[in-house]
């Protein structure tokens, strides 16, 4: 293909996939949603209304109101600005983890097709004992010996999404390995890196870009678990997890506490699905330009 | 198949050691005196540094690594974990102690995870773009998003602060299993219900359900004879990862609703740094789990005959 078929072809896929993809309603609303928290945890310092952090006893337990529309905790800390600050922390855990998880999980997956024999197979077996192990379990694990904080849990909830891509860029890679061009690639003396990158990595690009986004949802769903339990991020660090379990013995008399950062979570969970969904259906296989 | 899964059954008990030695090494990493923390636990206690030196010794942490591992992996075999550093008592009968009530949980939310789900899947399936499939999506989008720890609490307040319909907290009839048992299956249940969906669609397409429609077979015995008992394959694949899930959840369904169970001793044990406990439950964890995922992969070879000559 001359430079300028190529430039063509890939134009093309691009508009396709963006075709396909605004055409699903569900998917555009989650991407606005999600472009909004986005901007919101970016931007959220200089936009709260009160400090999340500082401590105002007389306000404290304060219901919905003009002046606090989620409230105030029991320390009297506005509960919207924690939530707008808590964006940061879930937002930066979900795409810190899954990056982690993606650059592991895809060398692991790349060698292990590459090398191919026993090597893959040991690999393989490692693989599916990781991925068995529930993935709670796995980060509770991680955290326990690593103690607790919030960039632990980064590294434990990453730890355990390795397996995934592992498998998916393993499957991928081997069927690709199978495909011409990369016959003959190695026939005109090309190493198996440059056959990696080259040719193998921009085709499981779309797989992992899906796999992407539903595990950034589920790593955000895990790290607000286990600052639910008091083992990701610390007092008196905004998040939402965290939040939820302090407001846990106050429902009956301030329910807003424990209620409305969970919603937040769920609102961000929900979009990032939507989107999910949306691009899986626009990066069917079928396009697929080798 | 079957040859697969034999050797499975062979390597079963050397993956478990493996498991057991990894879980006993990384628990050495962490840090902090043992002795000074069970000294801790009890209160402040002035023992001479002898005394300390001779309860090191006896209870066997003044050995080297390796032989304190051998220790602990031949205990493990014949069934004992060693004891808490915080309530002296042996970690298996603590396990022991509490294991049924998360059985009782984990069991609960499974049966309910498949009789809703698969029941609202089917629904959205054969009322296919309608507005019934539209809703059960949502629903199960909703159910999928949602932290179970936040569903937890959020039935708790209607249902128990409000409503004051079922109990919130504790363990002890079937009402206290209600809440539990919703938050904690709500999620596998989406799941599951996505699931059937799609597969029942795959399966209604097929060619032998118009013959059996042809043939003037009754509705009721299509579906049940033809398209449920194909359609019911790939759920099982989901209910069988949804198990290890389930699990994982029951540890803050435990936290949220102040049940005993497994999840809970983990989490206290962690927070205490009893670290023996927590090896013992990790080891446990690991070992169900794959033996689960081993039943679950010879039921499969019951339900699928297609697999069994694979």
């Amino acid at each position: 293909m001359t430079e300028s078929d190529r430039e063509l072809a890939l134009e093309s896929y691009n508009t396709i996939v963006l075709r396909s993809f605004s055409k699903k309603p569900g998917a555009k609303v989650g991407l606005a949603i999600l472009v909004l928290i986005a901007l919101m945890a970016v931007i959220g310092p200089w936009l709260t209304p009160y400090s999340p952090v500082t401590i105002n006893p007389p306000d404290s337990m304060q219901p919905p109101s003009i002046k606090h529309p989620m409230g105030t905790d029991r320390f009297g800390r506005d509960v919207l600005s924690r939530v707008m600050i808590g964006a940061r922390a879930s937002l930066l855990v979900g795409f810190l983890a899954v990056a982690i998880g993606t650059t592991l999980g895809t060398a692991i997956g790349l060698f292990s097709a590459v090398s191919g024999g026993r090597v893959d197979g040991i690999v393989m077996r490692v693989m599916d004992l990781w991925f068995a192990f529930p993935t709670l379990l796995l980060a509770l694990s991680i955290v326990a010996v690593l103690g607790p904080s919030l960039t632990n849990a980064v590294y434990a909830v990453g730890i355990s999404t390795v397996p995934s891509y592992a498998r998916l860029v393993r499957g991928c890679t081997l069927s690709v390995l199978q495909s011409t061009y990369v016959l003959a690639a190695r026939a005109t003396g090309a190493s198996s890196l440059r056959i990696a990158l080259r040719h193998v990595l921009p085709n499981v690009m779309a797989p992992i870009i899906v796999l992407s986004t539903f595990a950034i949802a589920s790593c955000i769903l895990t790290a607000a678990g286990l600052s639910f339990l008091g083992l990701g991020a610390q007092p008196p660090q905004p998040e939402w997890g965290a939040d939820l379990s302090a407001g846990r013995n106050y429902l009956r008399q301030a329910w807003w506490i424990s209620t409305l950062p969970g919603f937040a979570i769920m609102l961000v969970t929900v979009s990032i699905n939507l989107v999910g969904d949306g691009l899986r259906d626009a990066l069917d296989p079928r396009l697929k330009i080798d | 198949m079957v040859r697969h899964l034999v050797r499975r059954l062979i390597l079963f008990v050397p993956l478990l050691l493996a498991i057991a030695v990894l879980v006993f090494l990384i628990m050495q990493l962490l840090p902090g005196d043992p002795i000074e923390m069970m000294i801790g636990a009890h209160g402040v206690v002035l023992l001479s540094p002898e005394q300390i030196q001779n309860l090191r010794e006896e209870l066997g942490l003044a050995d080297p690594v390796h032989v304190q591992l051998i220790r602990w992996v031949t205990g493990a075999i014949r069934g004992d974990l060693g004891r808490s550093l915080f309530t002296l008592q042996p970690v298996t009968e603590m396990i022991g102690g509490v294991l049924p009530y998360t059985l009782q949980l984990v069991t609960a939310a499974m049966l309910f995870a498949v009789a809703f789900g698969v029941t609202l899947g089917a629904s959205a399936a054969l009322h296919h773009n309608s507005w019934i499939d539209s809703l059960c999506m949502l629903v199960s989008t909703a159910g999928i998003s949602a932290p179970d720890f936040w569903l937890g609490i959020l039935l708790i307040f209607v249902f128990a602060v409000r409503l004051h319909w079922l109990p919130a907290i504790g363990e002890g009839d079937v009402t206290h299993l209600v809440l539990p048992t919703i938050a904690l299956g709500t999620n596998a249940m989406a799941l599951v219900s996505r699931v059937t969906r799609s597969s029942f669609l795959e399966v209604l397409r097929e060619e032998y359900v118009t013959v059996a429609k042809a043939k003037g077979l009754r509705p009721r015995t299509v579906m049940f004879r033809h398209v449920l008992r194909n359609a019911l394959i790939p759920i099982v694949t989901v209910l069988s990862i949804q198990v290890g899930r389930l699990m994982a959840g029951s540890v803050v369904i435990e936290m949220v609703f102040a049940r005993r169970g497994v999840g809970s001793l983990l989490i206290t044990a962690i927070l205490n740094k009893d670290y023996l406990v927590v090896q013992g439950l990790i080891l446990f964890i690991a070992a169900s789990v794959l033996a689960i995922n081993l039943v679950v992969d010879l039921l499969y070879t019951m339900i699928d005959p297609r697999i069994r000559y694979a």
